[in-house]
């Protein structure tokens, strides 16, 4: 879990990212999916963590063909 | 069966020494003996068997030869449609699900005239699982039931293991053929993305799906592949790249080739077994001998691929699952349901930043294979967990190493390198430049030799 962020905080945000999302949690299934969420939200870190400046692309940037099939 | 090769079996029915409907009803009498051990059939299709077998030996003996499955039982995982015949992603949301048409895989299959035997059992949409809230139980492991047999190809690899089957067919998104593979001790193959086309195959996140063979041999699956793999125009994913031959090269053996171990990958996990690391150097050293070199090269490290994996995959699979998982949330499996609300919590710059990561990593991979033919690492750090230590989270120290080449795109062959001292079974990977599958193919047909792994017999059920 990041160390800035409490289980109390945690289990915060995860109600308001779903809650975003219309989802209603079962609650008695909340606590294992909080476990999940601590794991999930400690490898988020991993990629918020890295700047990258405006030249980096994305993996699915794509290209069309051109017209009459030539590359 | 199971002990006759594809190609034997072939050569048997074109002398006429068997027959299909003999291999066809020692394969449904296979499964009557051990399924309900072992879980691995949600629908047994034994009228359609019976029919593909007549039709078979009928068209063999008219001369009509599909090719090398002609007449050879088959079974696919249920996420594949298949017309008439249910296909339930192992899930009550779709249980009553018949489809009106094939799979272009299913098809495929279907036109090469192989026996499908039936469908088999998954983890919920190829990922919440193993499970037993759901309609149907959790396959399980031949070598041990009292262990997994590994997800989401589940009943894949224990159909195989159970001595059903040569072929059964899986997906792939982070690993679920190429684990399932490992730890029920067959080959598993999730070719280059775009080789094989997915549709018809219910999708769990498709950047990073794939589908192909679990078998119980190198040969096997070069099999399979020959007949699966080809362009789809209608598959978004499918690349139009020439088929290759997968079989002209098995027996080529490995002098000359080089060949990379991603140490870091297994040797700094948190969890590793050092029988399975043991396994992985001991066929380093015999790929050395048999005249490859071996050596050690550094990729990216192994949290960068996982974390990437995880959050497209969980983005994707929640976007796909959106409208159920507000309507009918009870509906799903509770681990399916655990895993799938992940996808919820992803921001846009979280997945913006996973995807730019995406091409950093396949790049990196990329840079690599551009001085070796091949890499070699685990598929699994350890051999099959028993069911009540399997984690109900799906946690990113999770003991997988499959993920990456999910990521990347590259074909990733997993094939067994022996059984650890608690009797399971364990593999490696075998990862090799896009679209060259055949030297992926290769390099497994070595190791399958060299480890002495065709000679281990299946387990007793």
């Amino acid at each position: 879990m990041p160390e800035d962020l409490t289980p109390a905080s945690l289990e915060a945000e995860f109600r308001t990212l779903v809650a975003r999302a219309g989802v209603t949690v079962p609650e008695e299934r909340m606590e294992t999916i909080l476990l999940g969420y601590a794991d999930f939200r400690a490898q988020l870190e991993l990629l918020r963590g890295v700047g990258r400046d405006h030249t980096a692309e994305l993996s699915n940037v794509f290209r069309l063909p051109a017209p009459g099939g030539a590359a | 069966m199971s002990e006759i090769s594809i190609a034997e079996a072939g050569r048997q029915l074109r002398a006429g020494t068997t027959t299909s409907a003999a291999l066809t009803e020692a394969a449904l009498a296979r499964i009557a003996a051990v399924d309900p051990k072992v879980n691995a059939f949600i629908t047994v299709t034994a009228e359609r068997a019976r029919a593909d077998a007549a039709r078979a030996d009928a068209e063999l003996a008219a001369g009509t030869d599909r090719g090398p499955l002609h007449g050879v039982p088959y079974a696919i995982k249920d996420i594949y449609d298949t017309a008439g015949i249910r296909s339930t992603c192992h899930s009550k949301l779709r249980v009553n699900n018949v489809p009106t048409t094939d799979s272009v895989a299913a098809a495929k299959l279907a036109a090469s005239g192989g026996v499908l035997l039936g469908k088999l059992g998954t983890h919920e949409f190829a990922l919440g699982g193993p499970s037993f809230d759901l309609p149907f139980p959790p396959a399980r492991n031949p070598w041990n039931t009292d262990h997994i047999p590994g997800g989401s190809s589940s009943g894949s690899g224990a159909a195989i293991a159970a001595g059903i089957t040569r072929l059964a067919m899986g997906s792939d998104t982070g690993g679920s053929i190429r684990g399932p593979a490992a730890y029920c001790g067959t080959v598993g193959l999730k070719p280059t993305y775009g080789r094989v086309s997915r549709r018809g195959v219910f999708p769990l996140s498709t950047t990073l799906d794939h589908i192909g063979p679990l078998t119980r041999s190198v040969e096997d699956t070069a099999i399979a592949l020959q007949i699966l793999a080809g362009h789809d125009p209608v598959d978004p994913g499918s690349a139009d790249v020439p088929v290759g031959d997968y079989l002209g090269d098995l027996e080529k053996g490995v002098a000359g080739l080089r060949i990379g171990i991603p140490r870091a990958f297994f040797a700094t996990a948190p969890v590793s077994s050092p029988e399975v690391i043991a396994a992985i150097d001991r066929v380093a050293d015999a790929l050395r001998g048999a005249g490859a070199v071996v050596e050690d090269v550094t990729l990216p490290s192994y949290a960068a691929f996982s974390t990437c994996g995880r959050v497209i995959m969980l983005c994707e699979a929640f976007a796909i699952h959106e409208s159920d998982m507000r309507a009918r949330p009870l509906d799903f499996g509770q681990l399916t349901f655990e895993r799938f609300i992940l996808g919820a919590a992803v921001t846009g710059p979280d997945i913006f930043k996973a995807l730019q990561l995406r091409r950093e990593l396949t790049d990196a991979v990329q840079g690599v294979l551009q001085g070796y033919d091949a890499l070699l690492t685990a598929s699994s750090l350890v051999p099959a967990p028993r069911f009540d230590e399997t984690p109900r989270a799906m946690l990113a120290s999770a003991p997988m190493q499959t993920m990456p080449f999910n990521v990347t795109g590259h074909p990733a062959l997993s094939v067994p390198t022996g059984l650890s001292a608690s009797g399971l079974p364990m593999g490696l990977q075998v990862v090799g430049r896009p679209f060259d599958e055949a030297t992926v193919l290769r390099v497994g047909r070595a190791v399958e030799v060299l480890s002495g792994w065709e000679k281990v017999a299946l387990p007793t059920v």
